[in-house]
């Protein structure tokens, strides 16, 4: 009875102000509350699933669950669990389950708190690695935890070696009760005695933190548990363990009582909570999840406030949330990045709540939740979105270009096989076939030109070797020697000898060929084609110019198409369209960069830049 | 049917021209047919013959994929010339691409000239249904 008491004297309306996804049952395993992310999460209604056995609503969880909610319940804190969605019937997702004991205000378990979060990747591997520490850890607590047995009716009292330890004794002394809370503190010898009591005549089991005077004199703390046993309704037995504990002390705790009373979850959740005073921003209480987030001390966010912690994108929308919470009560989830003591940068999801504690004083209390994982992962994934759709764009084109350029020729070659077939006199036959001649010339050219650019697209992989760029050129001036003698032309080559770009072999021989074969196409009618070939380097690129004085190009007017497929400038026969459409995507493949300077009958440059990465 | 004075055909390559002269000549009388080889060129000419109060062709053939001046930037062009008759331009094209069609929707509501988007092939039936006067 008087643990009901006590659980319902807990307002639960608190956790519908949760915006985690949480969960809460009692020592019997009974669903007392749930938040309505929960809710939402598993599909359920409250309504329907409360004061219901919780492994009726997930028949399927294993025994490694039920060990787990007992030794939450034990006291263990954070214990991970992974809640599988294929094998329950509820909920789509993979998640994490973070049990937590959850306690009355006076430190009694009185059943287990639940947060549900959805898992990454990391955070699966994450699990594995925690489970090894939880086996290490549990081992060596087990060895300062001592266990103690009082067998009520002989009044005898038998421990292990360990509380001897704890105790500053020999490992000889024989223990009885008298001198066993003899070794109490006055203040705490008193709790104890009046927890002794009533487990053996009310049942009701403790949970105490105590003063202990060892032996040797020191006064340490330590957290004694016990558990009254009954048979046939009478105490027969008390089990129980206790453990040295240094971290812990107990004024803090005193301190903070005001904080845990109104808010009894506040240092169980597993993750970060703070109390702000509404009216003037100031830090009340943050709990521990918090301080480890920032991995500073309390003390350290404690009465200051919080615009000093946050960065400026945050503090300018904060007018915006302050708006948010006088309105709505509440504001949406706000993600920044939060610079720990470590220098880390975090991400960092904040939701905060308008909360009015029983004096009437409004406070916001904020949830602080690590997203770091998942906001990576959420980046990462975002770029292969981004990629693909490129790619599928790129991909769309291509079937379009492919299939109008194939349909020309199609529809041409059945006009001219028409014709042909309507035809009867000898010399008309013969055009048509000169005419079908012509058609199946183009569609190979056609074919040709579609292969080039298939080419550029699936070497993409290959590596980047470090390449002369003088002897690169040396093989392209053999290619186009004949072109060079037939017009006249010259290369003035001004590269250094020692010169070497990081490039694809295959792909650098191209660019310069039809660079250099472009400047001699389109030369000016009336002057002898001159092409000067020259360097620059920078910090990230070494960068090749190749000036011509040939027709140039409008850049004004034709600038934005200069490198698309199929784009020709000027009336030449040879021209296809498809040079410098190549070029720019082998340019692009490499990381590097074109860029164009020209003006119409005086000439054209283009500067290819090469990545030295 | 009433007469076709003029026809001009805007495409760069040969056997298509061929191709829409000798279906058209086949099909309706007319007096003449003009063919250009890009838009840039069909432009020029046909600027010419405003400024100089002759008679612009009333129905206009037009590619889209065309080298130096595409079919596209010859509408662009060409609506802006202030030619009050309403010209017929039959867009021939041998793209499936949507945004080409859109495009085309894109023209025709921003002119008073007829313009129409025909797939190859182009038959003889189609020929005659697309060569009335606008």
């Amino acid at each position: 009875m008087f643990k009901a008491q006590n659980s319902s004297s807990f307002s639960l309306d608190w956790i519908n102000q949760i915006p985690s996804s949480i969960v809460i049952i009692d020592t019997d395993f009974k669903l007392i509350s749930a938040s309505p992310r929960w809710q939402a999460n598993f599909e359920l209604d409250l309504n329907d699933i409360e004061g219901k056995y919780f492994l009726d609503l997930f028949p399927d969880l294993s025994q490694d669950f039920i060990s787990r909610l007992k030794y939450s319940l034990d006291g263990l804190r954070d214990i991970k669990f992974k809640y599988n969605a294929k094998d329950n019937q509820y909920s789509s997702k993979d998640s994490v389950w973070h049990l937590n004991p959850w306690k009355d205000g006076y430190g009694n378990i009185i059943g287990v708190i639940i947060k549900v979060e959805p898992i990454s990747k990391t955070q699966e591997i994450e699990i594995e690695l925690n489970r090894t520490k939880l086996i290490l850890n549990q081992k060596s607590s087990v060895a300062k935890i001592g266990s103690w047995e009082f067998d009520v009716l002989k009044e005898e009292l038998n421990w292990t070696p360990v509380v001897n330890k704890i105790y500053g004794l020999s490992a000889k002394f024989e223990p009885n009760l008298e001198d066993a809370i003899s070794y109490y503190t006055e203040e705490s010898r008193e709790v104890i005695t009046k927890a002794i009591f009533e487990a053996i005549n009310s049942g009701i089991p403790w949970n105490e933190k105590a003063q202990l005077k060892r032996e040797d004199g020191i006064i340490i703390w330590v957290n004694t548990i016990g558990r009254p046993k009954f048979k046939d309704g009478k105490c027969t037995r008390i089990i129980g363990t206790i453990q040295h504990i240094q971290n812990e002390t107990k004024p803090n705790i005193e301190v903070k009582d005001n904080a845990l009373i109104e808010y009894p979850l506040f240092e169980k959740v597993p993750f970060g909570l703070a109390i702000i005073d509404f009216s003037n921003g100031n830090f009340l209480d943050v709990n521990n999840e918090f301080a480890k987030l920032t991995s500073f001390e309390k003390e350290h966010f404690l009465g200051h406030n919080f615009k000093n912690f946050i960065n400026d994108t945050v503090k300018n929308k904060s007018t915006e949330l302050i708006d948010e919470l006088n309105e709505q009560g509440c504001f949406k989830p706000v993600k920044f990045t939060y610079t720990n003591q470590k220098k880390h940068n975090i991400n960092i999801k904040m939701s905060g709540t308008l909360v009015e504690g029983t004096s009437g004083i409004k406070r916001v209390l904020c949830t602080f939740e690590n997203i770091t994982s998942q906001t990576k992962l959420e980046r990462n994934l975002k770029n292969t979105i981004t990629s693909s759709r490129e790619k599928n764009e790129q991909l769309l084109n291509f079937a379009h270009m492919v299939s109008h350029n194939l349909k020309t020729h199609a529809t041409n070659f059945s006009l001219l096989l028409n014709f042909l077939n309507d035809e009867a006199g000898k010399i008309q036959r013969n055009k048509y076939m000169n005419m079908l001649f012509s058609a199946s010339d183009n569609l190979s050219e056609t074919i040709r030109g579609l292969r080039e650019i298939v080419a550029v697209k699936s070497s993409i992989n290959e590596e980047k070797k470090l390449l002369s760029l003088n002897d690169c050129l040396f093989v392209v001036e053999q290619n186009v020697a004949g072109l060079l003698k037939e017009t006249n032309g010259k290369i003035i080559n001004e590269i250094p000898e020692t010169t070497q770009v990081k490039a694809l072999p295959a792909y650098l021989n191209s660019i310069l060929t039809n660079c250099i074969t472009n400047s001699i196409k389109y030369r000016c009618d009336d002057k002898k084609p001159i092409i000067i070939l020259s360097i620059e380097e920078n910090k990230n690129y070494t960068i090749l110019s190749v000036e011509d004085n040939g027709l140039g190009i409008d850049l004004e007017k034709y600038g934005n198409e200069l490198f698309g497929l199929y784009k020709t400038f000027h009336q030449n026969k040879k021209s296809r369209g498809i040079g410098l459409y190549i070029t720019k995507h082998q340019v692009d493949a490499m990381n590097g960069k074109i860029t164009v300077e020209s003006k119409p009958n005086e000439g054209t440059t283009f500067r290819f830049h090469f990545n030295k990465k | 049917m009433k007469k076709i004075s003029d026809i001009t055909i805007i495409d760069d390559d040969a056997i298509t021209v061929f191709g829409l002269r000798k279906l058209i000549s086949t099909s309706i009388e007319c007096n003449s047919i003009e063919s250009y080889a890009n838009g840039k060129i069909a432009l020029d000419a046909l600027t010419n013959f405003f400024n100089n109060n002759q008679q612009i062709p009333q129905i206009i053939f037009l590619d889209i994929n065309m080298p130096i001046m595409d079919g596209w930037e010859f509408l662009e062009a060409f609506i802006e010339l202030p030619i009050t008759n309403k010209i017929r331009i039959n867009i021939v094209t041998s793209s499936i691409d949507p945004r080409d069609k859109q495009q085309w929707e894109h023209y025709k509501d921003k002119s008073h000239h007829l313009i129409t988007f025909n797939q190859k092939p182009i038959d003889r039936n189609k020929i005659t249904e697309i060569t009335q006067l606008a």
